[in-house]
């Protein structure tokens, strides 16, 4: 009891010891694959926002490009000549706001669309001449930090100054190509589209840190970040200040919780974007639970999958494991069941086979005693006639030995017979001729031929037949034979002052004749062997009766030819009844 | 021919008085006269006695006639009990025993008479209808002087009963 117990603890330590193992195996695999997962997200969210930044970059730049060449081309041209083209390019090249020509004296003098260009406005008479003053001193192109457009939004303003080159002379100013290219154009085309139907948001700033682009929070726009971000998201702060200096990469940072208050953890990813002297930032921001939730996804999946799995292996197993023990069971009760068939058939056949050696041993007294039986009265026959033999004897013993000549003539002739009878019988040779017998006819016959020695012995003979008793069908001479033949023995075994009486009665459609004797009995266990040949040979030589020990043999074979029933009843010491039935005549 | 007590108390009685009657004789033994004259009869009979035993009459009779031609005295017995009976009441010379008898069967007559001081130096010739070698040796085997098969030859019967007699003779 102690071991079994010591077991237990044991096996539970173990088990202990391999929970904690496989959940801390599970643990550092969960962090592992979380770092790689949100490494390998946070590259694809950087490459989104470099793309996103080339995009703008291209985009903006073809604009550029693409006034420059007309202002250069052009720029012998008439005024209207240059303005004639604004129309194509507005038209022929989708993302530009507005194109305007503003002359040599800072005058709006030519825009389109017509409806948004402010012709006749004057930029030294607004003192907005700036980048006028700008582009015209440096004879390049000048690019102003987006700024707010009348119509409202951010516009990026792109001044193109326009110089005739007159050989010599120099060069002749003509004034300048406004270009402004609305910020929505390129957010809408570039920014807007890579967190459709996704958690997170995009957002771009200068590098002032004004706010170009906030996909989540459209209000800010235009204002500056930096200022915006209190003391405590110093975290953020760094990384709008590395998007400020135009570098790439990706970053976590905390953010305060809008509404709950909770924190919860953002992955940055930025990339830069550099269009001539302007420098601007990109930035793609998901919460880091999107990561988790990648994770979970993939875990989801995977549980579900191992789940199924398992599920297929245990039912399976389960499956095969009924199988297997229902056949088991099967197996089991079919050997239980066949064992059972053999022990049967084994004590079938020991019994078959102790009563073949009874048969062998009646069959070998059978024929020892056929031997004596035939014997016997040989030696009578002999003995008698070789005394005949001599000359002088006289007449008495003559006549003596002539009559024991005869009876044993006789008595052989009736041993033949019985062994004949019974050699039909056993072959199925006997004939029988069946006929309506009346039994009081057959009874009353077959008692005289037993009368004689009954009365000698001291032996009553009674019959109790009733009056109407039903004729039977069967052959009159064997009937007559089978009651002779237990009446004799009836005589043989009782004696004198006995009592036999021969009954016969109607049942179930049959006739049932019974024989009964005061005489010695038959022991119960013999009851059924006394049909055999020659039982009354038994193991002793003893024979305390005579006899060829055949008569009921023949009377069982009789009467089974007739379709009957014959046994024996008996009390030792009382008395024995053999009864047999036979049946009705029909007509 | 072998006498007990009786007998030779008779045979010296007559010796000493030849006059004395029957009556007497039965008075001083103690037994009766029909006894006496039995007794007398007996010892008178200088034949050579058999008893043969055999349940079936037809082979007893025939047989007796025979030895009784020979000149043998001849006595029978019907069954094993009284063989056994006879056997020590006459004291035969010798026993023609059949096997199959009622009541006592002739293996355990023999037996028992060979048993018997009394009866054992008594030659016994058995004989019997059934011819199985395993019954001739087991009745040499228990005493039986010899063994013969019915149906037999009666020349060939007297023969062996005269040589059994002549090898027993004291």
């Amino acid at each position: 009891m102690k071991d079994k117990s010591n077991n237990k603890v044991i096996i539970l330590v173990v088990c202990l010891i391999l929970i904690c193992i496989v959940a801390f195996l599970g643990f550092k695999t969960h962090r592992e694959v979380e770092e790689i997962v949100q490494e390998q997200y946070s590259k694809q969210q950087l490459l989104l926002a470099r793309q996103a930044a080339l995009g703008i970059e291209a985009f903006a730049d073809e604009r550029v490009t693409i006034i420059e060449i007309l202002a250069r081309d052009r720029s012998a041209d008439s005024i209207t000549n240059i303005t004639r083209c604004f129309k194509t390019i507005y038209e022929e090249t989708s993302g530009f706001y507005s194109i305007e020509f503003i002359n040599a004296s800072g005058v709006v003098v030519y825009g389109y669309p017509e409806h948004r260009a402010p012709i006749g406005y004057d930029l030294y008479a607004a003192n907005r001449s700036d980048a006028f003053d700008s582009a015209r001193d440096s004879r390049k192109t000048e690019i102003s930090s987006p700024t707010p457009l009348f119509e409202g939004g951010l516009g990026s303003f792109i001044w193109v100054p326009v110089y005739e080159d007159e050989g010599d002379e120099g060069e002749n100013f003509r004034g300048v190509i406004l270009a402004i290219i609305q910020m929505s154009t390129i957010t809408d085309r570039f920014l807007e589209p890579i967190m459709q139907d996704k958690t997170g948001y995009v957002y771009m700033i200068d590098h002032k840190g004004k706010s170009l682009y906030d996909g989540a929070r459209s209000e800010v726009i235009g204002k500056n970040y930096i200022k915006m971000l209190g003391e405590n998201q110093s975290e953020w702060r760094d990384i709008i200040e590395k998007q400020m200096n135009g570098s790439e990469g990706t970053a976590v940072y905390h953010k305060e919780g809008d509404e709950s208050g909770s924190e919860s953890e953002q992955i940055v990813a930025y990339a830069p974007v550099r269009w001539r002297d302007q420098l601007w930032s990109v930035a793609i921001s998901v919460p880091a639970s999107e990561v988790d939730q990648l994770i979970q996804s993939v875990y989801t999946k995977q549980m579900a999958f191992s789940g199924i799995v398992i599920a297929l292996i245990l039912g399976g197993s389960l499956g095969l494991i009924v199988m297997f023990s229902r056949w088991n069971k099967t197996l089991e009760a079919e050997v239980a069941s066949k064992t059972g068939e053999l022990i049967q058939s084994n004590k079938e056949l020991a019994l078959a086979n102790e009563r073949l050696k009874e048969l062998d041993k009646l069959k070998s007294d059978f024929v020892s005693m056929v031997s004596h039986e035939l014997r016997t009265p040989l030696a009578a026959m002999r003995t008698s006639a070789q005394v005949l033999e001599v000359a002088d004897i006289d007449t008495e013993t003559k006549k003596e030995m002539l009559d024991i000549i005869l009876r044993n003539i006789d008595r052989l002739t009736n041993l033949v017979n019985d062994l004949l009878d019974l050699s039909r019988i056993e072959s199925g040779r006997m004939e029988l001729k069946f006929e309506r017998v009346s039994l009081d006819s057959v009874i009353a016959d077959s008692i005289e031929s037993v009368r004689q020695t009954a009365i000698e012995k001291g032996i009553a003979l009674n019959i109790e037949l009733p009056k109407d008793l039903a004729p039977v069908k069967a052959d009159r001479e064997k009937l007559t034979q089978v009651i002779i033949n237990l009446l004799n023995n009836a005589v043989k075994f009782t004696p004198g002052g006995g009592e036999i009486s021969i009954k016969a009665s109607e049942l179930n459609g049959q006739v049932e004749v019974r024989v009964s004797d005061t005489g010695i009995g038959i022991p119960p266990e013999d009851l059924n062997r006394v049909f055999d040949r020659f039982y009354q040979v038994d193991s002793t030589l003893t024979r305390e009766a005579g006899g060829t020990g055949l008569g009921l043999a023949i009377c069982k074979g009789i009467i089974e030819a007739h379709n009957g029933e014959i046994w024996a009843e008996s009390e030792p010491g009382k008395g024995s009844t053999f009864i047999f039935t036979l049946e009705k005549w029909s007509d | 021919m072998k006498l007990d007590d009786t007998d030779r108390r008779i045979v010296e009685m007559l010796q000493k008085d030849d006059t004395l009657s029957y009556g007497v004789i039965a008075e001083r033994l103690g037994i009766t006269e029909r006894e006496v004259v039995e007794r007398i009869r007996r010892l008178s009979d200088t034949r050579t006695k058999i008893l043969i035993v055999d349940d079936e009459l037809d082979t007893l009779l025939p047989l007796k006639r025979a030895l009784e031609m020979e000149d043998f005295n001849v006595i029978e017995a019907q069954d094993g009990v009284e063989a056994l009976e006879k056997v020590r009441a006459e004291i035969p010379d010798l026993v023609l025993l059949d096997l199959m008898l009622p009541k006592i069967n002739g293996f355990e007559v023999c037996q028992q008479l060979k048993q018997d001081e009394a009866t054992s130096a008594i030659p016994i010739i058995m004989l019997t209808a059934k011819g199985e070698t395993s019954d001739k040796v087991e009745g040499i085997e228990i005493g039986a002087d010899d063994y013969v098969t019915k149906p037999f030859d009666l020349a060939e019967l007297k023969a062996r009963i005269k040589a059994v007699l002549r090898r027993t003779a004291p």
